[in-house]
């Protein structure tokens, strides 16, 4: 399981609590950062995200889980790099098109967790 | 002098016709803006202003680089003034999107009736709209070009969403 901590207000909908498309999209590097937390408790996870919001100075929202499979199956990659559990989706195609419709399939199968 | 051929693709003008030459162009554009002062007149207070307010509201917040803490590039003017012309020009019987920024710098619009009935477009400020929807099993993307008129395909999309 990948987890994408939410460090924006409009990167999910407050009206349900389910995360946006928008959540999954690259940045200028093409890479999305995630964490690989299937083996995580709880507790830990959150405990990332803190640190992530933190150090970025920001608040952490909420996180969303996708499964790792998801993304491979579209055509993605997982890069592991950075700290520990931590992955870059790369692979994204240079089309902003094909992008959007990835991360609406990632927003499709989400589970959302709000804080 | 020209020939005003009606416009079999685009729905913000209505019934004004389209032609070329000069007079054309400035009786479209004059028509737009009427039209503009119309709906704000009439929704003032409604979606319309929702969504305009919304914008706003989301361009003072991302215009900075990195204001997603993941390295989003910032929402440049063109973008926002692309997406608050669409959302003017947007008919009324239309339902008003949902504002996303997007980490490219453009502004997105969303349009969701729950799980797998979503249909979403960006805007750069680059006169093109992208598009992609899901739609039960059916996935969709592509691009428009977006000149003062929105093409007939994305609002076939945006009823998709809702049928």
């Amino acid at each position: 399981m990948l987890s994408r901590f939410i460090l924006q207000t409009n990167h999910y909908r407050s009206s349900n609590n389910t995360v946006r498309y928008n959540a999954f999209l690259p940045n200028n590097n093409g890479e999305t950062s995630v964490y690989q937390t299937s083996e995580l408790s709880d507790d830990q996870v959150w405990d990332i995200g803190r640190g992530i919001a933190s150090s970025r100075e920001k608040i952490l929202y909420g996180r969303a889980n996708v499964p790792s499979t998801e993304v491979t199956t579209n055509g993605l990659q997982l890069d592991y790099c950075g700290p520990r559990w931590h992955a870059n989706i790369i692979g994204w195609p240079a089309e902003k098109e094909a992008q959007r419709e990835i991360a609406l399939v990632l927003q499709d199968v989400a589970e959302t967790f709000i804080l | 002098m020209s020939t005003p051929v009606a416009c079999t693709d685009c729905f913000n003008t209505g019934g004004i016709t389209k032609g070329f030459g000069g007079d054309s162009k400035r009786l479209v554009v004059i028509y737009g803006e009427t039209i503009k002062r119309l709906k704000a007149s009439e929704t003032l207070g409604g979606a319309l202003s929702y969504a305009i307010d919304s914008l706003i509201e989301i361009y003072n917040d991302c215009k900075r680089p990195d204001w997603d803490g993941y390295g989003a590039l910032p929402i440049s003017v063109d973008a926002f003034a692309e997406a608050r012309e669409f959302l003017y020009i947007l008919p009324a019987n239309i339902p008003m999107p949902e504002i996303v920024p997007e980490p490219s710098g453009d502004i997105g619009m969303e349009w969701s009736a729950g799980k797998r009935r979503t249909f979403i477009l960006s805007l750069s400020g680059e006169k093109e709209i992208i598009y992609a929807g899901l739609f039960g099993l059916n996935r969709i993307r592509g691009r428009e070009n977006f000149s003062h008129s929105i093409p007939h395909n994305i609002f076939e999309n945006i009823r998709r969403t809702y049928s």
